[in-house]
């Protein structure tokens, strides 16, 4: 099978970008989250402990944005799973980013040229 | 799409979705649970109801007032000290203002003091002094409160603050305060009113609320994508089918 021609080359262009965007939001969230984490039981220090749940609020749309690409795409639920459960992994959220926009961005451009 | 949704690949996703519906929704309704703090309040009921032990079973004179012993009623033989009886204001009682009557139990042995609320008033100046010599004191018990204005000595304080009459009095003392239930030999009659241990407030706790809106959130999408995937699906092989026609016309072989 040769690389599928995308439909909506206009939709999943945005919905790309959203997801470069969300993705790396998610992997900084993390960092933060962990500098919490490091305070709050290393420390004993709350200072931060008001940024749990934007954390959480940051990955939820990065998990939106994650299935909107990915049902735009036509990926399968196992492989959005996957990303997701990819990116609880401080750092493999940059990855995810990379890899995704590096096989989506050649197919898009030669949706676009046809 | 309904033959779609007949497919066994679908038939399978479909299975998946009932699980992920079912654990949404039932960790909506464990926050919702959570939110009601329905746990703790009949945790405490129960300590409320379970039988009369002598005090020294529940607490340890300074040491931590553990969770489990909130309301747990409980019996003290000693002697009231007099001196030391101060009215914690302004308090209310069935919608009445006053205050509480609060006299230490220096308990005989071993020896160690623990504050009891003996009843409320509304008027300062009919506060009952306390019955002399050794009375035996049912009480429930209450972790202490946090620090106000007042002292010990000045006979007023804002709070049960366990912390002032370790100030104001030697010996040890336990890290809780009761409310009397009942006394032996009996008090007579006075103003004074007693009054209820109380529970803690069950209000719904709203983090914990949102939690479980979340959670209904969530079984909601998962809906949302077996449905869009599925649609997506069928518009895909309308599509092709379309094509396959059109490229039929084009040309007929």
């Amino acid at each position: 099978m040769s690389t599928p021609t995308i439909k909506d080359p206009k939709g999943v262009r945005t919905a790309l970008t959203l997801f470069k965007v969300t993705s790396i939001a998610a992997g900084l969230a993390m960092f933060v989250l962990i500098a919490e984490m490091v305070m709050k039981y290393a420390m004993k220090n709350d200072a931060l402990a008001w940024w749990s749940p934007v954390h959480g609020f940051i990955f939820m749309v990065f998990a939106l944005a994650t299935f909107n690409l990915g049902l735009k795409l036509r990926w399968s639920f196992g492989r959005m799973i996957g990303i997701l459960l990819a990116a609880c992994v401080p750092f493999v959220a940059f990855v995810m980013e990379k890899r995704v926009a590096q096989e989506v961005e050649p197919q898009l451009a030669g949706s676009l040229a046809s | 799409m309904l033959q779609i949704a007949r497919r066994p690949k679908w038939l399978g996703l479909l299975a998946l979705l009932a699980v992920a519906i079912a654990v949404c929704l039932r960790l909506a309704a464990w926050q919702l649970g959570v939110a009601q703090d329905k746990g703790e309040v009949e945790a405490v009921k129960a300590a409320a109801s379970r039988p009369v032990v002598d005090i020294s079973q529940v607490l340890k004179p300074h040491s931590g007032f553990p969770a489990t012993a909130s309301a747990r009623r409980v019996s003290a033989t000693g002697a009231y000290a007099a001196a030391q009886q101060v009215l914690v204001t302004p308090r209310r009682l069935d919608g009445v203002s006053g205050s509480w009557v609060v006299t230490p139990l220096v308990i005989d042995s071993p020896r160690v003091t623990v504050p009891v609320v003996r009843g409320f008033v509304s008027d300062p100046s009919t506060a009952p002094a306390p019955p002399s010599g050794k009375v035996t004191v049912v009480m429930g018990l209450a972790p202490g409160e946090s620090p106000t204005s007042g002292s010990v000595e000045s006979g007023t304080m804002g709070s049960v603050d366990l912390a002032k009459y370790v100030n104001a009095m030697p010996g040890e003392f336990y890290n809780a305060f009761g409310f009397g239930i009942s006394e032996d030999p009996a008090v007579p009659a006075s103003a004074m009113r007693a009054v209820p241990p109380p529970l803690p407030d069950h209000g719904v706790k709203w983090r914990n609320a949102a939690y479980a809106g979340q959670w209904v959130i969530f079984a909601g999408f998962a809906v949302y994508m077996y449905l869009r995937a599925m649609r997506d699906e069928y518009e895909d092989e309308q599509e092709a089918r379309a094509e396959a026609l059109a490229d039929k016309e084009i040309s007929p072989t």
